[in-house]
C-alpha cells in the first residue's frame, strides 16, 4: 500500500499494527517522451552523500527495465535500512542532524534523476528525535 | 573615359559585398535552424523521465527472502 509523504507518525504506527510491517520508500518513474528508456539502478540518497540500494527485491521491476513511452513503473526500497544508514552517518558529528532522503534512478543514459520531493529522517540520538520520515 | 569606368567598378564591388552578406545570412539561418531542429527533435522524440517520491508499506510475507534464496 502507498501513503502520502506527510503521513502522521501515529498513522504510521497504526498501519504497522495492521500487519503492514515493512515501511518502504518508492520512486514512481514516468516516461512522457516518445522513446523508451531503460532504468539501470535505483537508490536512496542522503544530503550527506550516503546512499543505499537493494537490488532484486521481488516487488521491483527487473534490472535494466525497459520503460516504454507513456508508461510508468515503481521501484521500492525498505525504509528500515535507510533509517539505519541515517543513524550510521550520524556517528560523524557533521551528519548528526535530520537528513533529507531522496530517491535516485539512473537510466541507460547514465544521467541520474533525483526526486524533487524528500522525506526527513532524524537520527535516533539527535535531540528530540521521533521520526518515521516526514516530508522534506 | 575615366568618369565612365569608375562607377562600374563601384557597382561590381558593391554587388559582391551584398552577395557575401546574403550568403552569410543564409548560412547563419541554416545553422540556427539545424540546431533548433536537433533540439526540438530530441525533446519531441527522446525519452523524458520524471521521478516522484512515494511512501509505502508492505506485508512481510517472506517473498523477498524466497526470491533471494534464503
Amino acid at each position: 500500500m502507498t501513503a502520502p509523504l506527510d503521513v502522521d507518525p501515529e498513522m504510521v504506527d497504526y498501519i504497522l499494527s495492521q500487519g503492514y510491517t515493512m515501511p518502504l520508500l518508492g520512486v514512481i518513474v514516468t516516461n512522457t517522451g516518445r522513446m523508451p528508456a531503460s532504468i539501470g539502478s535505483h537508490s536512496a540518497k542522503l544530503d550527506s552523500g550516503f546512499g543505499f540500494t537493494r537490488l532484486g527485491a521481488d516487488i521491483n521491476p527487473p534490472r535494466d527495465h525497459r520503460l516504454e513511452p507513456y508508461s510508468s513503473a515503481t521501484w521500492w526500497i525498505d525504509l528500515e535500512p535507510v533509517e539505519q544508514m541515517v543513524n550510521l552517518a550520524a556517528k560523524d558529528p557533521r551528519y548528526n542532524h535530520p537528513q533529507h532522503v531522496r530517491m535516485v534512478v539512473t537510466p541507460g543514459t547514465g544521467k541520474a534523476i533525483t526526486t524533487k520531493e524528500s522525506i526527513v529522517i532524524v537520527p535516533i540520538w539527535a535531540a528530540g528525535a521521533r521520526d518515521r520520515g516526514g516530508p522534506g | 573615359m575615366t568618369t565612365t569606368t569608375a562607377p562600374l567598378r563601384v557597382v561590381v564591388e558593391s554587388g559582391s559585398d551584398v552577395g557575401a552578406l546574403v550568403v552569410a545570412i543564409i548560412a547563419v539561418v541554416l545553422a540556427t535552424g539545424s540546431l533548433a531542429w536537433q533540439i526540438a527533435s530530441h525533446v519531441l522524440t527522446g525519452p523524458r523521465l520524471k521521478a516522484r517520491l512515494v511512501r509505502g508499506f508492505k506485508v512481510c510475507d517472506g517473498s523477498d527472502d524466497r526470491a533471494a534464496g534464503r
